[in-house]
């Protein structure tokens, strides 16, 4: 096993080499690792856009590039991807790469989806270091299994993502979000709830963002209970609360994509419903 | 299978072999041993069950609709059709969800919400027929996919009988749940990591202003550089579409239908959403560009009867073409929509140098092709060249950077294609994603990858009934 320092690769054959010569992978400055101390890959360098088809709407680009880079990269043409304000800034990691893992709502959900809309193809990493992709280049395909519909919302612990063709938008479509700030406090849990339950819930005090249009609250404590029909996470990764649900997939998808447990994950405490 | 479910849940003999053989894709075909017709989640579930214990293949059918094979039969066994699961179980209007059966027609689900001003947003050209879990198996499109997005954003949960007979549930009416994404691999996997029975469907409002457009042009380029500009402009329409020469010349035969004296190509364009003045706006910006670029007619209507007149070409063409000849192949690949203009080029060429006919309809601002070869399939050789036709096409889309299938799947149509637009590599990341359920051999076997076990014999005899 080569030495377990950390490794900051700078292509997509970089990683693959920093992958396959470790027998543990724990991603830095992907939230909510960005506090653990054992964390030995940074995707930091592995960053630019690898091809710009802006007449089509279409990015391809290095995962460990920051959203708000990629932003400023693509303002020249009127293009964007659609996270602006104050929901996608707090506490939210901020490369591509860790915002597609953790898939967190955000102020311009309603109207432009998320990651799962946005993300058309993805090249990742497998735990062997072989380098994968599913998806395309273009706006629309159905060829293939979804593998990368998958990793959005896989935080890391079935591959790593490597490059990304993403759906954007043009800034002139964009209107401005649709969330409401309550207070300048700190948030620490984000819930969703079903929408016929989303004014009783958006009066709570501890309110910080509130988006109607997706029943989204941002709060700044942890709610002590959870209504049928919604579901919550906190902001650092320590905790969700979750409606009951089949496990075994997710045990199953581990055991495919990565035998050996080498991509190391935070447990996350599950509150009962 | 008549003593699992009961005699009036099963069909079999001539008939039924021959009504399941295939899809709308009838090059191939292969004949099903029986046909169950499961009234529920449980019954489905005992098939799966005996088929599993007597490792029978077995494949989900909907209203067999599909344009790439993906329900035919590709090793016999049991059809289960979902003809009887049309329950529509339950109606949230205030959350904007519904929960329906399989075999629900697409039109019937926005039918259900239209008092409360909601609609299913996909709508697949077949949707008066084809059924909510053929659109998620194959991740069906349409012409307002463009806006408003494919069939899988708009699938909130399903419930499935997966390989090993069991009932699974994944998603549910609210969005987003930490933990891994499992319907959104599920939508689109050709019904082959399990039989979806049940799923819960986002409602989406109705926009309130609706503008529906059609320009005609003298010359196919002019066309497809006006799509082109409109996308780079940054409008983006419900709906962008369009027609050529082929689709004119069989709407006149078969309906009478006149455009205006030279017209090659049409365009029809939809602007929507809930800000009228907004999408006044954006019909001036796409009339602008429209007449820029030379259009013949721009010809603009709001009002439901005047819109619908309009979209009469789109929804009749495909139809129209048994007037030209007695089958109709209907392709399907994708490329970056600023390459539209070139890649039309390259379809009038392949027609000619492979002497097919072709007409093409299509959804132009997602850079779907549809080229619609038309033949006497009774004629081996022209099925032959077809084939080759097609193959070629797809090879100039993967060049451009685009993608072997937009819409109609890979099913066995386009097995081979999967190594020109896949590496092993992907394609055994892809394979992946289909051992996390139980083993699948069973269940839909030979579609979406190539080289599957077993498959490569049965082939011949799929393309052998066709000749």
């Amino acid at each position: 096993m080569a030495g377990d320092g950390m490794v900051s690769p700078k292509t997509v054959a970089e990683l693959s080499e920093a992958i396959s010569s470790r027998d543990r992978i724990a991603v830095s400055g992907a939230w909510p690792f960005s506090c653990r101390d054992d964390a030995n890959l940074s995707l930091a360098d592995l960053t630019g856009i690898t091809e710009l088809q802006a007449s089509d709407q279409v990015v391809t680009v290095l995962a460990g590039t920051h959203v708000s880079r990629l932003n400023e990269e693509l303002a020249p043409y009127g293009l964007e991807l659609p996270l602006r304000g104050p929901a996608f800034a707090a506490g939210y990691p901020d490369t591509l790469a860790a915002m597609l893992s953790y898939n967190l709502p955000h102020a311009h959900q309603a109207r432009w989806g998320g990651w799962r809309e946005w993300v058309l193809g993805l090249t990742v990493v497998l735990a062997d270091g072989s380098v994968a992709k599913s998806g395309s280049r273009v706006v629309k395909s159905v060829a293939g299994y979804d593998s990368h519909k998958l990793m959005v919302g896989s935080e890391f612990s079935l591959t790593v993502p490597a490059e990304v063709t993403l759906r954007l938008t043009p800034t002139r479509a964009v209107e401005p979000p649709t969330l409401e700030i309550h207070s300048d406090r700190e948030p620490v849990w984000l819930m969703r709830t079903a929408r016929s339950d989303f004014a009783r819930i958006s009066a709570r005090e501890d309110v910080v963002a509130a988006d109607q249009a997706t029943s989204t609250l941002w709060l700044a404590s942890r709610p002590i209970q959870i209504d049928a029909g919604s579901w919550g996470r906190s902001l650092d990764g320590s905790g969700e609360w979750i409606p009951p649900r089949e496990t075994r997939f997710n045990e199953a998808a581990r055991a495919v994509f990565d035998p050996t447990g080498k991509f190391a994950r935070a447990e996350a405490v599950v509150y009962a419903a | 299978m008549a003593r699992l479910l009961g005699e009036e849940f099963v069909l079999h003999g001539a008939a039924a072999e021959r009504g399941y053989d295939c899809d709308a894709y009838t090059v191939d075909r292969s004949r099903p041993a029986v046909v169950v017709l499961p009234k529920d989640t449980e019954q489905t579930a005992q098939v799966i069950r005996y088929c599993v214990a007597h490792e029978i293949p077995y494949t989900a059918r909907g209203a067999g609709t599909g344009l790439s094979g993906g329900v035919l039969p590709a090793m016999g066994g049991v059809v289960i059709s979902t003809k009887r699961l049309t329950q529509i179980l339950e109606i949230d209007i205030e959350n904007r969800a519904m929960r329906a059966q399989a075999g629900v027609p697409n039109r019937k689900l926005s039918d259900a919400v239209k008092h409360a001003g909601l609609h299913f947003a996909p709508d697949p050209s077949s949707q008066t027929v084809s059924t909510l879990g053929g659109n998620i198996g194959e991740n069906a499109g349409g012409p307002h996919t463009l806006k408003y997005g494919v069939t899988a954003p708009h699938i909130l949960g399903v419930t499935m009988v997966e390989p090993g007979g069991d009932i699974v549930t994944f998603g549910g009416p609210t969005e987003g749940m930490p933990g891994f994404e499992f319907v959104g691999l599920i939508v689109g996997s050709e019904g082959t990591l399990g039989v979806v029975t049940e799923a819960w469907i986002k409602l989406t409002p109705i926009p309130t202003a609706v503008s529906t457009a059609l320009a005609a042009f003298d010359n196919v380029r002019a066309a497809t550089e006006a799509v082109a500009e409109i996308i780079k402009s940054g409008v983006i329409p419900a709906a962008l579409e369009m027609m050529d020469h082929g689709i004119l010349h069989a709407l006149r035969l078969a309906f009478g239908l006149e455009y205006p004296a030279g017209t090659q190509a049409l365009l029809l364009v939809e602007c929507d959403g809930n800000d009228a003045v907004k999408v006044t706006e954006e019909m001036a910006q796409v009339a602008s560009i429209c007449t820029r670029l030379g259009s013949l007619s721009f010809v603009e209507a709001t009002d439901e009867a005047a819109r619908q007149r309009l979209w009469t070409a789109r929804k009749k063409g495909v139809g129209a073409m048994g007037r030209i000849a007695p089958t109709v192949v209907t392709h399907d690949g994708v490329i970056p929509r600023s390459k539209l203009p070139e890649m039309l080029d390259t379809v009038y060429a392949v027609s000619a140098e492979f002497d097919i006919g072709v007409a093409n309809i299509f959804h132009a601002g997602d850079g779907n092709l549809h080229p619609c070869f038309y033949f006497d399939d009774r004629d081996p050789d022209q099925v032959r060249r077809v084939v080759a036709a097609g193959e070629k096409v797809i090879h100039r889309c993967l060049e451009l950077g685009g993608s072997v299938t937009g819409e109609h799947g890979i099913g066995v149509e386009k097995l081979d294609l999967m190594a020109a637009m896949f590496t092993p590599e992907d394609l055994e990341y892809q394979a992946m994603a289909k051992r996390i359920f139980s083993d699948g051999r069973l269940c839909n076997p030979c579609k979406v990858l190539p080289n599957q076990k077993s498959c490569t014999e049965h082939r011949k005899r799929w393309r052998g009934m066709a000749w």
